[in-house]
């Protein structure tokens, strides 16, 4: 009888909750920090066996098993410009969810966790000025200022706007 | 359960071959490399064999071996350097101790050098008291010969005294000074006895007018040689006894010297069993702390294991990490339904960091008391290696300990004989001391019965003189001196000799000097044939 009163007392806070709030996946780049709308992202593996493809530009790091289908997995550091990465440190593997294409994955450095941020510490990229990211702007879905849980903005990664700037290295690649 | 542990300690040591068991950084090496092998066979036993795994863990330790090989091997150099280097002695080089290490084994060297030394200058000293003793000995055995000589009646014999001693030179020269005032008196009394006992003066004594004034002054004149006689022998007597005063103390001296040479012969022989025992407590800490490095070793795998065990554990928390991420990703994709699986994921990921964290921790822990461990085991080995060396230096100074307990057993020896020979010498002066006493006594008795002739002669007449008892005792008192001086072998000079010898005799008065005495050439002249007088005692004998 108390568990149904407590479930009752608490679901409009978790329905506001849910409303209110968008929950995202925090990754790591060497010293920065990204984040993706957890609903662009399918499954998160932990240092992934990797099939180099050859004649590909450095930004494709390999193709990878994923039990039921094969993914091309993408070097987040080589993408962004940033050293190789150390060949003790775990590489994580984002799964992105792109219906109806080809699977596709980023490899990051760690993925301290899943974030909810309230829908007002998140806007539009450019809305915020004082935020100078070191790619493009159109990279970016949207920026996260929330001064509570963050040290500083942080943007958030478009999956298709990363995706479509792997195509471009690649074709750009000798 | 004593029995067992012992079996287990000993029975690797009956399969290891002795050169590796002489040699600790070959023993060192060889176990690095077990170690390395054992690693690599519990990767595979793990059944996460991996080639690279396995190499990096087989060469590292190695390599780890590699480095403790040579640096053990270095100090076992530097060791073994100090310890061949008291051997050198052997060879009559100087042995070399420097070394500019100051670590315990330079602290080792320098102690070595300064025990070195000492043992040196007290191996340097014993040589040069053995030495002198040997010289005291022949100069006292040479010395003993001599008074023998003396005292079997050979007064010409003289002690050569010894400029490196003074105690030798005085005994010498006093010795010398006894002997030739001996020689002097006993010369003088034989030429009183041969004065008396020569016929042909009595009869020229007789003869004359004035035969009883001359003879009662000659009687007179002996009575004062003979007294003067007395008080050289009295102050031979002293100086005889001065002499012996000092071989009793130098008798004293001995035993002194006997006394002190019995204690260190037992002050060596505990310092010898206190070293002994010393070095079997030393082989004991030996043993115990190759039990202790031993067993921490097992404690230092252990932990390893258990390292391993926390590797793993971080290893699944990690996953499980994963896992939550993807099933919260999971339940957002399910939507509302998912909202609760969601937050079971979120749990499990937190839990999963909270098992990392503490297998970190843990790890750290375990590092720290790796670290503790290796240094412990780094210091036990340094503890049983200084163990070692102080062993062998212990078990040096016990030998040491050992040659001066046998030197000092050898100068016991030696002061005991010369503690005989010297109580041989105050035998012999003891004798020579009662003879010169016996001396005294018959120069007094003659005193005595001179007196009592010139009392008679001065109530006499010359014949009546001759004929008396007293004249015949007279004759007798010489003749009695006479055999006692032929024990003497004196080497009586010239006429002058004796006459500038009788001129030095002090005279009491001017009628003693007026009157013929003793030295008077009317009185001591010898008949032509005479001149044999210049011979022995025995020449008189013969005349």
């Amino acid at each position: 009888m108390s568990e149904e009163l407590a479930t009752t007392e608490t679901e409009p806070a978790e329905t506001d909750d849910r409303h209110t709030r968008v929950e995202f996946v925090h990754v790591q780049l060497g010293d920065t920090a990204y984040k993706f709308e957890l609903g662009q992202i399918r499954q998160i593996v932990r240092n992934p066996s990797l099939t180099p493809v050859p004649r590909t530009a450095s930004v494709i790091a390999g193709v990878t098993n994923l039990g039921s289908e094969i993914a091309v997995v993408i070097e987040g550091r080589s993408l962004f410009d940033m050293a190789p990465r150390p060949a003790d440190q775990d590489a994580i593997l984002l799964v992105f969810d792109r219906p109806n294409a080809k699977p596709t994955g980023l490899l990051v450095d760690a993925v301290p966790g899943i974030d909810p941020h309230h829908i007002d510490h998140i806007m539009p990229p450019t809305e915020l000025d004082e935020w100078v990211p070191q790619v493009d702007k159109e990279w970016f879905k949207a920026v996260i200022d929330d001064s509570d849980q963050l040290d500083q903005p942080i943007g958030v990664l478009d999956c298709d706007s990363v995706i479509a700037n792997v195509r471009e290295q690649v074709s750009g690649d000798p | 359960m004593l029995n067992w542990s012992l079996i287990m300690t000993k029975f690797p040591r009956r399969l290891v071959p002795g050169i590796v068991r002489r040699s600790y950084p070959l023993k060192f090496g060889l176990v690095m490399v077990l170690i390395s092998v054992i690693a690599a066979g519990g990767i595979y036993a793990t059944g996460r064999f991996a080639y690279p795994a396995v190499a990096a863990t087989l060469g590292g330790t190695l390599l780890t071996g590699f480095v403790g090989t040579v640096l053990s091997w270095r100090t076992a150099k530097a060791v073994e350097t100090v310890a061949v280097t008291p051997d050198e002695r052997t060879d009559e080089d100087t042995p070399r101790f420097d070394t500019a290490r100051i670590d315990c084994v330079g602290r080792v060297a320098s102690a070595m050098a300064t025990t070195h030394e000492t043992l040196h200058e007290e191996h340097e000293a014993r040589l040069v008291a053995e030495e002198e003793r040997s010289t005291l000995e022949e100069t006292i055995t040479e010395y003993q010969r001599s008074i023998h000589r003396c005292a079997n009646g050979d007064l010409g014999e003289r002690l050569e005294p010894r400029t490196d001693n003074d105690v030798l030179t005085e005994f010498a020269t006093g010795c010398n000074d006894l002997l030739t005032d001996v020689e002097d008196l006993l010369r003088n009394v034989t030429q009183l006895v041969h004065n008396v006992d020569t016929p042909a003066e009595a009869e020229q004594a007789i003869g004359s007018e004035t035969a009883d004034d001359e003879l009662s002054d000659s009687l007179r004149s002996l009575s004062n040689d003979v007294d003067a006689q007395i008080l050289d022998l009295q102050t031979a007597t002293n100086q005889v006894r001065q002499l012996v005063t000092v071989l009793e103390e130098v008798t004293a001296s001995l035993d002194t010297l006997e006394q002190t040479s019995r204690q260190t012969v037992t002050l060596g022989e505990t310092g010898r069993d206190a070293a002994m025992a010393a070095v079997d407590e030393m082989d004991t800490i030996e043993t115990e702390a190759a039990e202790t490095v031993e067993a921490i070793e097992n404690l230092e795998e252990e932990v390893q294991q258990v390292d391993e065990l926390i590797d793993f554990i971080a290893e699944i928390a990690e996953q499980t990490n994963m896992l939550a991420l993807n099933a919260h990703i999971e339940a957002s994709r399910a939507g509302k339904q998912g909202a609760g699986f969601a937050a079971v994921a979120n749990e499990i990921k937190e839990l999963a960091e909270h098992t990392k964290e503490a297998a970190d921790d843990i790890e750290e822990r375990l590092t720290r008391i790796q670290r503790q461990t290796d240094q412990s085991v780094e210091e036990v080995r340094e503890t049983s290696n200084r163990i070692g060396t102080q062993t062998a230096a212990v078990e040096t100074a016990t030998d040491a300990l050992d040659e001066i307990v046998n030197s000092a057993q050898e100068t016991t020896v030696g002061v005991t004989e010369l503690q005989e020979t010297t109580q041989k010498q105050v035998t012999s002066m003891n004798d020579v001391l009662e003879t010169v006493e016996a001396a005294i006594e018959i120069g007094e008795s003659i005193t005595d019965e001179v007196e009592t002739v010139s009392a008679t002669i001065e109530s006499s007449t010359a014949n009546d003189l001759r004929n008396t008892p007293e004249q015949f005792s007279r004759n007798d008192y010489a003749a009695q001196l006479r055999d006692q001086l032929t024990e003497f072998d004196i080497e009586t000079d010239s006429p002058d000799t004796e006459t500038e010898s009788t001129e030095d005799e002090p005279t009491t008065s001017a009628e003693e000097q007026d009157a013929p005495t003793a030295s008077d050439p009317t009185l001591k002249t010898p008949e032509p044939d005479g001149g044999r007088q210049t011979e022995t005692i025995d020449g008189y004998e013969e005349d």
